[in-house]
C-alpha cells in the first residue's frame, strides 16, 4: 500500500499541453476516481501514473519515492485495461501468472498464486482456457486477476467496465468495490460514468481540459460543487441551470419566480442551478411554470422533460405525479434551501436563499 | 433451370481447361522421367512402355542431386530464419514508434522492393568482405535481398495488435526483448509463416546469385545444378526429367502444405492495397 | 516506456544487411559507372559519360536491349491482367464448387523455379518433336504450328507467353481475394437499378477491384523490367540479339569483364526502378478504402 503525489505534473505533446501543472494527493488505501469529458486527459494522468507515459515536468511520488525515472514494475503497480488487454496467445493461467514469472519466480510459488488469485475471482473452471473462449466479463476478472496477483501497491484502472452491458457493469462495480474492502490498496480509477465515480469513489478528481476543477468526496461534490462544471458533471439527470439577475436582496429568475436571499452578489447576470430532484409538486415556495414536452418513466421514479416561459429546458423528478402528458401546463414549487447560485462566469457565489 | 446447369457446366469446363493448361507441363516432366531415353526424346504425354525407375538413381548420381539438395536446404532455410527474425524486429519498432525518423526509415528500407541490384558492385562487396564463392556469402546476400518485402509484410501485421498488450506486458514488467520475444513473436505466426513460405520458395527457385557469386560446383543449389546436367545430358530428356522432377518435389510439397498461408498473407491488405 | 519500449537497435541487424548488400552497391554503382573499370586491367580511370553515351547510342544495340525489355513488361504484363481477371471473376462467378481445388493449381506455376519452367517449356516449344506443335498438329491447325523460339519474330513474343503462363495465377489469386470483398449490396442496388451483367461488371467490379489491379500491375511491371531467368534459360538473349534484355546483357558483359559498362546499365535501371519504386510505395502505402 502506498500513497501517491503528483506535483505541478505537466504533460505536453509537442506544442499540445495534455495536462497542465496538476496537483494531487491521494491517501494510501484510498480510492480516487478520475472523470471528466472525453479527451480531458484522465487516461493520460492515469498512464503517467504508472509509468507509461514520460512526464514532461513536474514529479510523480508512490510511497514518498520519486518515480518519474523508474518502470512501472518498479513503482509497484499494476494496470487493468479497457479493452482488458489479455495475451490471446496465453491461458488464463498464464496470463495471470506472467508477471510473476518476469519477476522469475519459481514454478511451484506461481501456481500457488495464481491460484490465490483465481480464487478471489472465482474463475478457477477458467484457468486452462484461451482469452477467446471467455466471455466480456470473464476476461475482466482475468484481467482483474492478473493486475491484484502481484499484490500491488496502487491498482489503476482505466474504463475497465466500459466494455459490458450495463447488467454486468453493475456487479462488477460492486465487486471492485468488495475487491478494495478486502485488499485496502489504493486504487485509481477512471471513467466517464458519474454512477461509477459516485458509488465507488472515496475521493473525485473532476477533471477539464488537462486541469483539475474539484476535488472531493462523493457527497462534498454533489453538495458543495465550486463551479458549473462541477455542478453539471456530478448528479444524474443533469443539475437545471436557469438564468437570473440579481435585484436587492433578492434573485428574480427570467422564468418567473423571484428568490429571496441573503447577502448581495455583485455581478449583473448569474445563473441558478437547481437538481431535478429538488422540487415539490403544491408547496408554498416558489412556483415555476413549465410545458411538458416528455414524461420518462422508469418505474420507481419518473422525470418530466419541461421547458419554462423563458424557453429553458428544465428536468423535474416527480416520483408521484401520474396524471401529467405532454403538452400539459405543470406548476412545480423550488425547495430554494437546495438552489446553488454561480456567476455566469461559472465561479460558485457563496449565497443562499432566505427562508 | 437448365439454362443454369450449362452454364454452371461451360464455366467448369473453362476452369478445368485453365487448370489442365497449368498442370500439364508437370505431369509432362512426371511421366517422362520414367521412361527409356529414346521413348523420352518426343516428350510425349504417352505413358512410359516400361517404367525405368533407374532414371532417379542415375541423376542422384550423376548430377550430385544429394550435395545440390543440401545446399538448396540449407541456403532457403538459413536465409529465411535470418530475414524472417531481422525483419520481424525492424518491421515492430519501425511500426510501433512512428517518429519522423522512422517513418524515413521504414520506406527506405521497402523501396528496396523496386530497386534493382548492381551484380559488379556487388561482387566488390562481397570480395571485399571475403564471402565470393561461400555458402555464407550466398545466405546472408538471400537473406539482405529479401527483407525489403518481408519488412512490408510483417509492417502490416503489426499494426493489427493492439498497442495495449505492448503496454500491459511493460506493465507485467517486460523489458524490450522479453515483450517481442514473449508477446509480440508468438502473436506474428500468421505473417511469419507466410514471409518464411514465401522467402523459403523464393530462395529454392533462384539461381542467378549463384549463377553470379558461386563458381564451385560443390556449393550448387538445385537450380544451378540441374541447368548444368541439362548441359551436359541435352539429348536425355528422361534424366532431365527425373532430375526436374527431384528438384520441384520439395517445393510442391512446402508449397501445398503452405498454400493457405501464402493465399492469406498475400489477400491480408497488404498486397491487395 | 521511459527508457523505451521500442529500441532502435531492433533496426540494426535487417538495415546492416540491407545497406551493405544492397544499397552500397547501388550508390557505388553510380561512381564506377563513370569509368572503364573491367576484369582484364587492375587499374580504374575515369572516362566521364562515355559509358551513358554508348548505352544511348543509336549506333550500339542497348537502345534495342531495353526497347525488348520494355515490350515484353508491358505485353506481359496486359496479357497476364486480363487473362488473370478472367480466371478470377470465373472463379468467383462461374464456378460455385471446387474453387479452393482451382485456385490451387493456377497459382502452382508461381512458385515454380523459372529455370525449371524454362527447360519444360524449351521441350515444349521445340517446332519438330514439341508438345505444342504436335498438340497442333493433331488438330490440324498445321499453320500455327510456329518455330516458337528459333523465329527472330516471334522468340521473345514465345517467351512473354511462357511468362504469362507462370504468372497469371499470381494476378488470379489476388483479384480473386479482390472480387471476394466487395460487398453483395453493391450488386443487388445496382441490379434494382436495372444494370445488366456487363454494366455490373463494368460499374461495380472494375472501379472497386482497381486498388488491386493497380497494385499488382505495378508489381509486375518491377518483375518486368528486371527479367532474367526466364530469357537466359529459354534463348539467352538470341536469335541473334532478337530477345537480349536488359538483365541478360548485364550478365553478358558481367562475364566478359565489361563492368563499367555494366554498371552503367544497372545504374540506368536503378534510376527507372527507383522512380517506379517511389510510385510503389506511394501505392502500397495507402490504405485500403474498404
Ligand atoms: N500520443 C498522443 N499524441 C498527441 N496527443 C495525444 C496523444 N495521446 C493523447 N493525446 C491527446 O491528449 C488528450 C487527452 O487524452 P486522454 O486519452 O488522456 O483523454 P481521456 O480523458 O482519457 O479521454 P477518454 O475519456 O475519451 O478516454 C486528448 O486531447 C488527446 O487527443
Ligand atoms: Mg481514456
Amino acid at each position: 500500500m502506498a500513497s501517491v503525489e503528483l506535483k505541478n505534473v505537466s504533460k505536453s505533446y509537442g506544442s499540445l499541453e495534455v495536462i497542465d501543472t496538476l496537483n494531487l494527493s491521494i491517501a494510501d488505501g484510498s480510492f480516487t476516481v478520475f472523470v471528466g469529458p472525453s479527451g480531458c486527459g484522465k487516461s493520460t494522468l492515469l498512464r503517467m501514473v504508472a509509468g507509461l507515459e514520460p512526464i514532461s515536468k513536474g514529479d510523480v511520488i508512490i510511497d514518498g519515492r520519486r518515480v518519474n525515472d523508474a518502470d512501472p514494475i518498479q513503482r509497484g503497480i499494476a494496470m487493468v485495461f479497457q479493452n482488458y488487454a489479455l495475451y490471446p496467445h496465453m491461458t488464463v493461467e498464464q496470463n495471470i501468472g506472467f508477471s510473476l514469472r518476469m519477476a522469475k519466480l519459481d514454478k511451484p510459488a506461481i501456481a500457488q498464486r495464481v491460484a490465490a488469485a483465481a480464487a478471489t475471482l472465482q474463475i478457477e473452471p477458467l484457468l486452462k482456457r484461451r482469452p477467446a473462449q471467455l466471455s466480456g466479463g470473464q476476461r475482466q476478472r482475468v484481467a482483474i486477476g492478473r493486475a491484484i496477483v502481484r499484490n500491488p501497491e496502487v491498482f489503476l484502472f482505466d474504463e475497465p467496465l466500459s466494455n459490458l452491458d450495463a447488467e454486468l457493469r453493475v456487479s462488477m462495480r460492486v465487486e471492485i468495490a468488495k475487491l478494495h474492502n478486502t485488499l485496502k490498496s489504493t486504487m485509481i480509477y477512471v471513467t466517464h460514468d458519474q454512477t461509477e465515480a459516485m458509488t465507488l469513489a472515496d475521493q473525485i478528481v473532476v477533471m477539464r481540459a488537462g486541469k483539475i476543477e474539484q476535488v472531493g468526496t462523493p457527497d462534498g461534490l454533489y453538495e458543495d460543487p465550486q463551479n458549473l462544471f462541477v455542478a453539471g458533471f456530478i448528479g444524474s439527470p443533469r443539475m437545471n441551470f436557469l438564468r437570473a439577475s440579481p435585484s436587492n436582496g433578492s434573485v428574480q429568475l427570467e422564468a418567473g419566480p423571484t428568490l429571496a436571499i441573503s447577502g448581495a452578489p455583485s455581478t449583473q447576470d448569474m445563473v441558478v442551478g437547481i437538481r431535478p430532484e429538488h422540487f415539490v409538486f403544491g408547496g408554498d415556495g416558489p412556483q415555476l411554470t413549465i410545458t411538458a414536452d416528455v414524461i420518462e418513466n422508469l418505474g420507481g421514479t419518473r422525470y418530466l422533460y419541461g421547458t419554462t416561459k423563458s424557453g429553458e429546458a428544465l428536468i423535474v423528478e416527480a416520483r408521484e405525479q401520474t396524471g401529467i402528458t405532454s403538452g400539459d401546463q405543470v406548476s412545480v414549487g423550488l425547495r430554494t434551501e437546495r438552489a446553488l447560485f454561480f456567476e455566469s462566469s461559472g465561479q460558485r457565489l457563496k449565497l443562499s436563499a432566505a427562508s | 433451370m437448365a439454362n443454369k446447369n450449362l452454364k454452371a457446366a461451360g464455366a467448369h469446363s473453362m476452369a478445368i481447361l485453365a487448370s489442365l493448361v497449368m498442370v500439364i507441363p508437370i505431369y509432362l516432366i512426371a511421366v517422362n522421367a520414367f521412361k527409356s531415353r529414346a521413348q523420352a526424346s518426343a516428350m510425349s504425354m504417352e505413358l512410359p512402355t516400361e517404367w525405368h525407375f533407374e532414371n532417379f538413381s542415375t541423376v542422384i548420381a550423376q548430377g550430385k542431386l544429394w550435395t545440390s539438395f543440401f545446399n538448396s536446404l540449407l541456403y532457403a532455410t538459413a536465409s529465411t530464419a535470418i530475414t524472417t527474425l531481422v525483419s520481424a524486429m525492424a518491421a515492430y519498432v519501425l511500426s510501433r514508434a512512428r517518429t519522423r525518423g522512422r517513418r524515413f526509415l521504414y520506406l527506405f528500407i521497402i523501396m528496396g522492393i523496386a530497386l534493382p541490384i548492381n551484380y559488379f558492385t556487388l561482387t566488390s562487396v562481397m570480395q571485399f568482405t571475403n564471402l565470393n564463392n561461400t555458402r555464407l556469402g550466398i545466405i546472408l546476400l538471400y537473406a539482405a535481398t529479401q527483407i525489403p518485402f518481408t519488412v512490408f509484410l510483417i509492417y502490416g501485421f503489426i499494426e493489427t495488435i493492439p498497442k495495449e498488450l505492448d503496454e500491459a506486458a511493460i506493465v507485467d514488467g517486460c523489458k524490450p526483448l522479453s515483450l517481442f520475444f514473449l508477446i509480440i513473436l508468438p502473436l506474428l505466426t500468421p505473417v511469419l509463416a507466410t514471409a518464411a513460405i514465401l522467402n523459403f520458395l523464393g530462395v529454392w527457385s533462384d539461381f542467378i546469385f549463384p549463377l553470379y557469386y558461386l563458381n564451385s560446383s560443390a556449393n550448387w543449389p538445385m537450380t544451378l545444378a540441374v541447368y548444368n546436367f541439362f548441359g551436359q545430358f541435352q539429348q536425355d530428356w528422361n534424366l532431365v526429367s527425373a532430375d526436374i522432377l527431384l528438384t520441384i518435389l520439395p517445393v510442391i510439397v512446402v508449397y501445398l502444405l503452405g498454400q493457405r498461408f501464402i493465399l492469406s498473407g498475400l489477400t491480408s491488405g497488404g498486397v491487395k492495397g | 516506456m521511459l527508457r523505451g519500449p521500442y529500441p532502435a537497435y531492433f533496426v540494426l541487424p535487417a538495415l546492416v544487411l540491407y545497406l551493405t548488400f544492397f544499397i552500397v552497391p547501388s550508390i557505388g554503382g553510380i561512381g564506377y559507372s563513370f569509368t572503364d573499370w573491367n576484369s582484364y586491367s587492375t587499374e580504374v580511370n575515369f572516362i566521364g559519360l562515355d559509358n551513358y553515351a554508348r548505352i544511348f547510342s543509336p549506333k550500339e544495340r542497348y537502345l534495342t536491349y531495353l526497347a525488348n525489355t520494355m515490350i515484353f513488361a508491358v505485353v506481359s504484363i496486359a496479357l497476364k491482367t486480363v487473362l488473370g481477371l478472367g480466371l478470377a471473376v470465373l472463379l468467383h462467378e462461374g464456378v460455385k464448387r471446387f474453387v479452393n481445388l482451382y485456385r490451387v493449381l493456377i497459382y502452382l506455376p508461381v512458385v515454380l523455379p523459372t529455370l525449371i519452367v524454362a527447360l519444360i517449356f524449351k521441350s515444349i516449344l521445340n517446332p519438330a518433336t514439341g508438345l505444342l506443335n504436335s498438340f497442333l498438329r493433331s488438330v490440324g491447325l498445321d499453320g500455327f504450328a510456329l518455330q516458337w523460339l528459333v523465329d527472330p519474330r516471334i522468340a521473345l513474343f514465345s517467351i512473354i507467353g511462357v511468362d504469362t503462363w507462370k504468372g497469371v495465377g499470381f494476378i488470379t489469386v489476388i483479384l480473386l481475394a479482390g472480387l471476394q470483398t466487395i460487398p453483395k449490396e453493391y450488386y443487388e442496388a445496382a441490379k434494382i437499378d436495372g444494370a445488366g451483367a456487363w454494366a455490373r461488371f463494368r460499374h461495380v467490379t472494375i472501379p472497386m477491384l482497381m486498388p488491386a489491379i493497380v497494385v499488382v500491375t505495378v508489381l509486375n511491371v518491377l518483375h518486368g523490367l528486371r527479367v532474367f531467368d526466364i530469357v537466359y534459360a529459354l534463348t539467352n538473349g538470341g536469335p541473334g540479339y532478337a530477345t537480349e534484355v536488359i538483365y541478360t546483357e548485364i550478365f553478358k558483359a558481367f562475364s566478359q569483364g565489361r563492368f563499367g559498362l555494366g554498371t552503367a546499365i544497372s545504374s540506368v535501371l536503378f534510376v527507372i526502378l527507383a522512380v517506379a519504386g517511389y510510385f510503389v510505395i506511394r501505392l502500397l502505402e495507402r490504405k485500403p478504402t474498404r
